[in-house]
């Protein structure tokens, strides 16, 4: 190399070792918190039923951990027929308004993309619970 | 070394060098498609090129980057100089694998031109921590292929030596930005710290070689020359250099190379018109002055490169004196034959 290149190289590398350094440590510094994917105390999914109008229940259906199926759908499963209650994106707690119905049911958690069961999960009007 | 333009002047050396290179790249991403399929099964197959192709783009730069300056420190690293630029496209042609995968994965999907997704899809110039990192990618990804495709000796000729070395100096840019690009990148969202180990490990070897070795160039150039007799200036005792080799001093703003063989010294300029590289630490090889970087020849007595080649450096004036070499920094022009003294 030339006199002047040695010089810009001596430069930049000098800027460089400024530079990057503070660059790496604020990276790291300023991270935000990972989230938390594991909660060992709580149960993946509980559901319940009560009764909300004079014609319909209300399925509520928490859902304690973190949903790692790309897609999680809930399904009331009773004696006669079928009803799709709705999606489940995330954790939190999930209602449904559903007609009335008199046997016990099953809520099916399904991850339809897959074609995969999650969970089952038996429905009563007395006893509701995982 | 040619007289001609040719894709590839194809010798013994560049061939093993070039092998070498290919057998790496296959054995690290073989290893690395294997170990990730068998640790994480899930994994999809464009995750696998995307992941492996970053890693070894990022490897063969770090490898890039060090040879340099330990050439500069220890002569023996000098064989991995030879065909650097070998080493650089394919670290261009593997980072691109990367890039237009990634492009792909992420931004080919939607209903805009996947470019204008890069820069469109993540707005969050404002925060640190979500910055579209996409974007320091792309620029240095850019970088590499103006230097990819100017790595060849027609553009080294056509631009100059100044100016294509000032155009490859961008790789330095291109470090910086690859740097914020995975900080800011796979970084924030990656657990485990071995990677960001072992980039803070990578950024600090790069930066001390660097400094170290310019340190030691810029000591060099400032050495003050201050004797002077008829327009000559002290140089070294003849003694000092060793036979079939130079000693390099540095005489107001450029280095000569002052060569001792036969019983003959004889003084050119320090840099070859190749690539800028220093002759005088190269050595007389067949009568010739030979440049430890590329192989290229001078004769000693008028800086001319033998028939048909057509470089010329300048040659420069010199005296013995008491066993001392005295130089005359003022050079003749380029190619001009120059008595060399004789050693007593």
């Amino acid at each position: 190399m030339i006199k002047p290149l040695r010089k810009y190289h001596y430069l930049i590398w000098w800027l460089l070792a400024i530079l990057l350094p503070i660059a790496f440590v604020a990276a790291i510094a300023l991270r935000p918190p990972l989230p938390m994917t594991k909660n060992a105390g709580e149960r993946a999914f509980t559901a319940n039923i009560a009764p909300g109008t004079d014609s319909t229940f209300v399925v509520t259906i928490t859902v304690g951990r973190p949903i790692n199926v790309p897609s999680c759908v809930a399904i009331l499963s009773l004696p006669q027929k079928e009803i799709v209650l709705g999606i489940l994106n995330r954790q939190g707690r999930y209602s449904f308004i559903v007609p009335s119905f008199d046997d016990a049911g099953t809520l099916n958690l399904v991850d339809a993309i897959h074609q995969k069961t999650i969970a089952n999960i038996p429905l009563s009007k007395s006893n509701n619970a995982q | 070394m040619s007289a001609s333009y040719q894709p590839v002047l194809w010798n013994r050396q560049k061939k093993i060098y070039d092998r070498i290179i290919a057998l790496f790249v296959l054995l690290y991403l073989s290893l690395f498609i294997s170990l990730t399929s068998f640790i994480n099964p899930e994994v999809t197959q464009e995750t696998l090129i995307i992941r492996s192709t970053a890693t070894l783009a990022l490897l063969m730069l770090h490898i890039i980057l060090m040879i340099g300056p330990l050439a500069r420190l220890n002569t023996a690293f000098l064989p991995l100089l030879y065909n650097r630029r070998h080493l650089g496209v394919t670290m261009f042609f593997v980072a691109a694998v990367h890039g237009t995968f990634s492009i792909i994965q992420f931004h080919a999907l939607g209903n805009i031109n996947p470019i204008l997704s890069l820069f469109l899809s993540n707005t969050h110039y404002e925060s640190l921590s979500k910055f579209p990192f996409e974007i320091f990618g792309f620029f240095a990804l850019i970088i590499l292929f103006l230097m990819a495709i100017t790595s060849h000796d027609f553009w080294l000729h056509n631009l100059g030596p100044r100016t294509w070395k000032t155009l490859h100096m961008m790789v330095y840019a291109a470090y910086g930005l690859i740097i914020f690009h995975v900080m800011l990148g796979v970084i924030q969202y990656e657990t485990s710290p071995v990677l960001t180990f072992l980039i803070g490990a990578g950024m600090i070897t790069i930066i001390t070689l660097h400094i170290v070795a310019g340190y030691r160039e810029h000591k060099r150039d400032v050495l003050e020359q201050s004797k002077n007799l008829e327009g000559f200036q002290k140089a070294c005792a003849v003694s000092v250099i060793p036979e079939n080799r130079a000693k390099v001093m540095t005489f107001g703003s450029e280095r000569i190379a002052i060569f001792k063989y036969n019983n003959k010294i004889s003084a050119i300029s320090n840099v070859c018109k190749h690539q800028n590289g220093p002759l005088g630490e190269g050595k007389i090889i067949d009568g010739c002055i030979t440049c430890p970087w590329h192989g290229y020849q001078y004769f000693p007595h008028n800086g001319s490169s033998p028939p048909p080649f057509k470089e010329r450096v300048a040659t420069f004036d010199v005296k013995i004196v008491d066993g001392e070499v005295w130089i005359n920094p003022v050079g003749y022009p380029e190619g001009t034959e120059c008595k060399p003294a004789v050693c007593s």
